[in-house]
């Protein structure tokens, strides 16, 4: 029998590990260090002083979203050069709703591409369709950079706006043109746009959502 | 023989820091038959079950038929099949038999059509009776029940004869094909007989679905898997998950005090199954240690193997410097998100469901978030969409409850899983 160097238990000598507490039995470099460890604590330990930032619940360390309110809590690793993963940012903590209140206008709203890339847009009242342009300092809300310049959007090309709770594009006296279903907009002209309307610039072709 | 199942165990990092305290780590566990002598094509038992009430008229009956002709183009002569259709009446359209004669098959296929109300029970006593004439030792069974409504004054039925099924080893795969079937009973009988249950949106959706469940059928040569969990001290389980082929929770048994038993049931040839689980490790100083072993135990009927086993260890590495702390493993950690929006939305439902309103709508509302963040986006604004249904009108709608529930589960799934 092999005695653990950690917890003195007797193992089987083919075993690699203790089936006691997990310590290599393989070679003295991957041994704690005597003195060091410390006995298992009771499982049902409660964890003090890690609390989710969010709601306020107790969490254990290491642990990336909270069980109570799903907040992540992972801390950004260092940044790997691809491949890596980045936790999802905090959300922002839901305001009391006390009384009843009317919802807002849509804030929100999506454009996605027939390649299924998606662009969010909100925050804003008004966003640039076109292709980024370093030289002259245009950098649209929706950069169409990738596909566009083949698909023939210009860098300034077209801009959706919110007026109440309705969506509207307007065509920026864009080379191209702009179509709404298959309508092409005038020159500097304007559409209202609902929910799974197609938008198409020059020949690069996106579906609106809220 | 061994080495039908090819056995695989990730961390959430490499290396981790010692900690003072308790700290929680995630491990993946992938299990996948890849041997040659489980690539067989299984023989079949399927017993389709199917409603052909008068809401089924139209688009829907017509999608039903194709679907039924396609999945007769899988079967071969090794495989049984028997048809039963219900309304408030059950007929037997094809007694359980070996697939032979198509073209009787296919004529008789096209004498589906839609008529009366919903008796679900007499549909699956049919059912159930016509496939234990085809339960074989090394055919996979399964009943293919399809409903788009509600079933009348029998739901107790259903219950009972789901679990009857189970202990003749059928499996129901419940699909439920619309907004207006019952969602805790197709659950419930899904759950009783050891098979899922889903949402077809669309009839469109009918063949996708029969056609991938006969797939999985033929290629689950891996049976009766077990994963058992054999942790060291000062090592606790805190939830097991199933992630693929679609997310649910595993209920663990307890064997010891440091053993866990995990039911997978059949394992599909290529694909398998993951398992990610959340262990709470005690304090440790600094070093390597085997955190767990894995063993997953299976039988192959059509080798005459059972109670094959693979093992692997699961082992982690602590260090005191925490510049040895190696970043997280993206795979793992994606998983473990998908997990924990697929968690926070049932938490969700289950609130909105026990009447707290307003705390089912912040929940939804970090739900509709997270889904975002996953670029989930159709997803995303259901649960956006029913956080509001939940504010002004005090409940989901059934249409966004199903979307959510299915949608989450399926999360992570991979692309050419959904087209085949």
């Amino acid at each position: 029998m092999v005695t653990c160097p950690t917890c003195n238990a007797q193992n089987d000598p083919s075993a690699g590990f203790c089936d006691q507490c997990g310590t290599s039995l393989q070679g003295a470099s991957l041994a704690p260090a005597p003195g060091v460890y410390s006995p298992p604590l009771n499982p049902n330990y409660s964890v003090g002083g890690v609390i989710c930032p969010q709601c306020g619940a107790q969490v254990i360390p290491g642990e990336m979203f909270c069980e109570n309110c799903g907040a992540a809590l992972g801390s950004a690793p260092p940044a790997p050069a691809t491949g890596g993963y980045a936790p999802p940012p905090l959300a922002a903590p839901p305001s009391p709703a006390p009384s009843y209140t009317p919802p807002p206008p849509v804030a929100t709203a999506f454009l996605t591409g027939i390649d299924g890339q998606t662009f969010q847009l909100s925050g804003k009242t008004t966003y640039l369709i076109g292709r980024r342009d370093d030289v002259s300092g245009n950098y649209p809300d929706v950069d169409t950079s990738d596909a566009g310049l083949q698909a023939g959007v210009s860098r300034r090309h077209a801009e959706l706006y919110q007026q109440g709770v309705q969506w509207f594009v307007r065509d920026l006296n864009s080379v191209n043109g702009t179509w709404v279903n298959q309508q092409r907009l005038a020159s500097n002209g304007s559409e209202a746009i609902n929910y799974g309307d197609t938008i198409r610039l020059g020949k690069w072709t996106v579906t609106f959502r809220i | 023989m061994s080495g039908e199942v090819t056995l695989a165990t990730r961390l959430n990092r490499t290396v981790f820091q010692a900690l003072p305290t308790p700290q929680k780590l995630y491990v993946l566990i992938d299990g996948v038959p890849t041997g040659e002598g489980v690539s067989v094509q299984m023989p079949v038992n399927l017993g389709l079950v199917l409603d052909r009430s008068g809401s089924m008229a139209g688009d829907k009956i017509r999608k039903l038929r194709e679907a039924v002709k396609l999945v007769l183009g899988q079967l071969s002569p090794l495989d049984q099949l028997s048809i039963v259709l219900f309304d408030d009446h059950v007929d037997t359209l094809v007694a359980s038999q070996s697939v032979t004669n198509l073209e009787l098959l296919y004529a008789q296929i096209d004498r589906i059509t839609d008529r009366g109300g919903t008796t679900m029970s007499k549909g699956m006593r049919r059912g159930l009776d016509e496939m234990r004439r085809g339960l074989a030792q090394d055919r996979v069974s399964r009943m293919l029940l399809l409903t788009d409504g509600e079933t009348y004054g029998d739901e107790n039925d259903c219950r009972q004869l789901a679990a009857e099924c189970g202990q003749y080893g059928v499996a129901i795969s419940a699909l439920g094909l619309g907004e207006d079937w019952n969602m805790p009973l197709l659950e419930a009988i899904a759950g009783q007989s050891g098979g899922v249950a889903d949402h077809l949106a669309t009839p469109d959706s009918i063949l996708t679905e029969f056609k991938r469940t006969v797939a999985t059928m033929q290629g689950s040569s891996v049976r009766n898997a077990q994963l058992t969990l054999r942790l060291v001290a000062g090592v606790t389980p805190a939830a097991a998950w199933r992630v693929l082929p679609a997310i649910s929770q595993l209920s663990q048994r307890t064997l010891s005090d440091r053993d866990i038993q995990l039911d997978l049931g059949d394992l599909e040839h290529g694909k398998g199954q993951s398992v990610l689980v959340e262990l709470v490790v005690q304090p440790k100083a600094a070093g390597s240690y085997r955190v767990a072993q894995a063993d997953v135990m299976y039988d192959i009927p059509t080798a005459n193997l059972t109670g094959q086993h693979v093992r692997q260890d699961i082992l982690i590495t602590l260090t005191d410097d925490p510049s040895q702390v190696t970043p997280f493993v993206a795979d793992v950690m994606n998983l473990v998100e998908k997990v924990s929006v697929f968690k926070l939305q049932t938490r969700a439902l289950n609130e909105a469901q026990a009447g707290n309103v307003s705390l089912a709508t912040q929940q939804l509302r970090a739900v509709a978030t997270r889904l975002l963040n996953l670029g989930e986006v159709d997803l995303a604004q259901a649960a956006q969409h029913e956080a509001n249904n939940l504010e002004q009108q005090g409940q989901m709608s059934a249409a966004g409850t199903k979307k959510l529930q299915y949608g989450t589960r399926k999360l992570t799934q991979r692309l050419d899983d959904l087209d085949g």
